[in-house]
């Protein structure tokens, strides 16, 4: 009986190697997707066919019809109060007590290429200095935090899919008060398709909008495919949230 | 077309040039059949228009308007007639305060009717169309506009010039980054301050448009401002995740890693081995 060669040795050990790598890359990767749980009240980017219809019905301007104006949707406001943030309602410490999350809130920006600074701590968490503050009257508040990290184990957000419609979220703010949101929307979405200017939008009724990651892990690009978003609005907005 | 727009100043146009005539060529205006409409109340008061009523082809358009009130409304697209009252006379028992005929609305414009003090002091009509183009991630586009009873005047931010020499009825605009400013404007080539300072809040993905506005002779000027949200393009992506979770990923990518090392080495072996 011959030996067998050391190179088929090699090969046989590497394709065993590679067969149970791969199969416990997908298992976690399909272990750990999220499921929808809610309707996102806001409206879906126009079809396509409207405009088609719209551009074909011609251009030429026609004489409005001689209504009153009365039943015309409007908005009033006193243009001589200045736009202003208040830097007291900045969200400092994030608390979900149905997960056990308690975190720490930093303020972030972006990074090149039109990445979202995410706290390299996995244990903390980040609030978009770019979107709204707490209970504004308007817009999004952003809210970010890693699932895991490299060498830190699970992160701030690692449970975020768990949360369910109703769960609280308690937020402390930088004047030291205490603000009570409601889970509405739970959704998780491919990164290639994740609807953030809406996410980050500044329009809209206000929201809390907190994203972590989700989905498969991809070997190749070393992260998620997905991610994770909760869409949660002040306690006393719940009943009129999608109206 | 629209880029060359943003810091051309003196997109202003008459009350009676149609807006079509700045707008027509934007692809993005073809959808929807209404345009939004804000009207701006900037005369201030004591001017003979404390309390005024706007008329658009002789309909009610807006009731009871007063100094310093901002109106923003949905209106059919169409060519408007448009008449600013005094509050207590109409269309059929008296001439109106002041009046503007024949202004074309496109669908799917955004503009600005201002009823404000000319440069001169006497009321004047003026129609802007508002920049609605996409705002990059983490910046805010700024909107000037002079519409007060003032000469030249410089706007700055944080004590630095942004846009000099501006006149009534004129505006100019820039994208910054988002966030808070003071916000003054002084006498043009002066350090002469007029207005403010005043702090104001640029918000990421919104015109936040300012208007000088009030007399400068009557010790009444003041900025007021229009904030159209909903433009921001977004960020790009949000990288929240390292791996660390998914099972056992740190060692299974090792070991595939390994074993593609192996194959690639053992490929190697076995083909030069065959030579």
């Amino acid at each position: 009986m011959t030996r067998p060669r050391p190179a088929i040795v090699i090969l046989l050990i590497s394709v065993v190697a590679l067969i149970v790598g791969i199969a416990v890359i997908v298992s976690a990767g399909s272990g750990s997707s999220v499921a929808s749980v809610g309707e996102r009240p806001q409206s879906s980017p126009a079809d396509p066919t409207d405009s088609t219809l719209d551009s074909s019905s011609g251009s030429s301007i026609k004489e409005p019809s001689s209504n009153t104006f009365s039943d015309i949707p409007r908005t009033r406001s006193d243009a001589t109060v200045l736009p202003s943030r208040d830097p007291g309602a900045t969200p400092r410490q994030i608390r979900i007590p149905t997960l056990s999350i308690d975190a720490p809130i930093d303020e972030v920006g972006l990074i090149s290429d039109g990445k979202v600074e995410v706290p390299r701590d996995v244990s903390r968490t980040g609030w978009y200095r770019y979107s709204q503050v707490l209970e504004s009257d308007e817009g999004s508040t952003v809210i970010v935090g890693h699932r895991d990290g490299v060498n830190q184990g699970a992160g701030a957000f690692y449970g975020l899919g768990e949360l369910q419609l109703g769960d609280r979220i308690v937020l402390t703010t930088e004047a030291g008060d205490r603000v009570r949101y409601e889970v509405v929307a739970r959704e998780s979405f491919d990164k290639q398709i994740v609807p953030l200017d809406e996410l980050f939008s500044s329009a809209g009724p206000h929201r809390l909008t907190l994203i972590t990651c989700g989905g498969p892990f991809d070997a190749t690009t070393l992260g998620y495919t997905d991610n994770v978003v909760v869409t949660a609005v002040p306690v006393d907005d719940v009943a009129t949230w999608g109206t | 077309m629209t880029r060359n727009l943003r810091r051309a100043g003196a997109i202003a146009a008459a009350a009676t040039l149609p807006l079509g005539f700045a707008l027509a060529a934007t692809p993005a205006m073809a959808d929807g059949h209404e345009a939004t409409i804000s009207v701006l109340h900037g005369i201030p008061a004591g001017a003979g228009a404390d309390v005024v009523d706007v008329y658009a082809n002789g309909n009610l358009l807006i009731d009871d308007f007063t100094p310093g009130t901002l109106e923003t409304m949905m209106v059919p697209e169409g060519t408007y007639d448009l008449a600013v009252y005094a509050d207590g006379t109409t269309p059929d028992d008296a001439d109106p305060v002041l009046a503007a005929d024949g202004v074309e609305v496109p669908g799917g414009i955004n503009a600005t009717v201002t009823a404000n003090l000319d440069a001169e002091g006497a009321p004047a009509l003026n129609v802007f169309v508002n920049d609605i183009e996409p705002i990059a991630a983490g910046e805010a586009r700024l909107t000037v506009r002079h519409v007060a009873a003032a000469p030249a005047v410089d706007v700055l931010a944080d004590g630095a010039v942004l846009f000099a020499d501006l006149t009534n009825p004129n505006q100019d605009l820039a994208t910054v980054p988002a966030g808070d400013y003071e916000a003054a404007v002084n006498l043009a080539g002066t350090d002469t301050t007029a207005i403010g300072p005043a702090p104001v809040s640029l918000a990421e993905g919104a015109n936040t448009i300012v208007y000088a506005w009030g007399s400068a002779e009557e010790g009444n000027l003041a900025l007021a401002t229009q904030v159209i949200t909903g433009l921001g393009e977004g960020p790009d992506v949000v990288p929240a995740g390292g791996g660390s979770t998914t099972g056992t990923p740190a060692w299974a990518l090792a070991l595939a890693g390994v074993a593609a090392i192996g194959l690639v080495g053992a490929g190697m072996r076995l083909s030069t081995s065959r030579r």
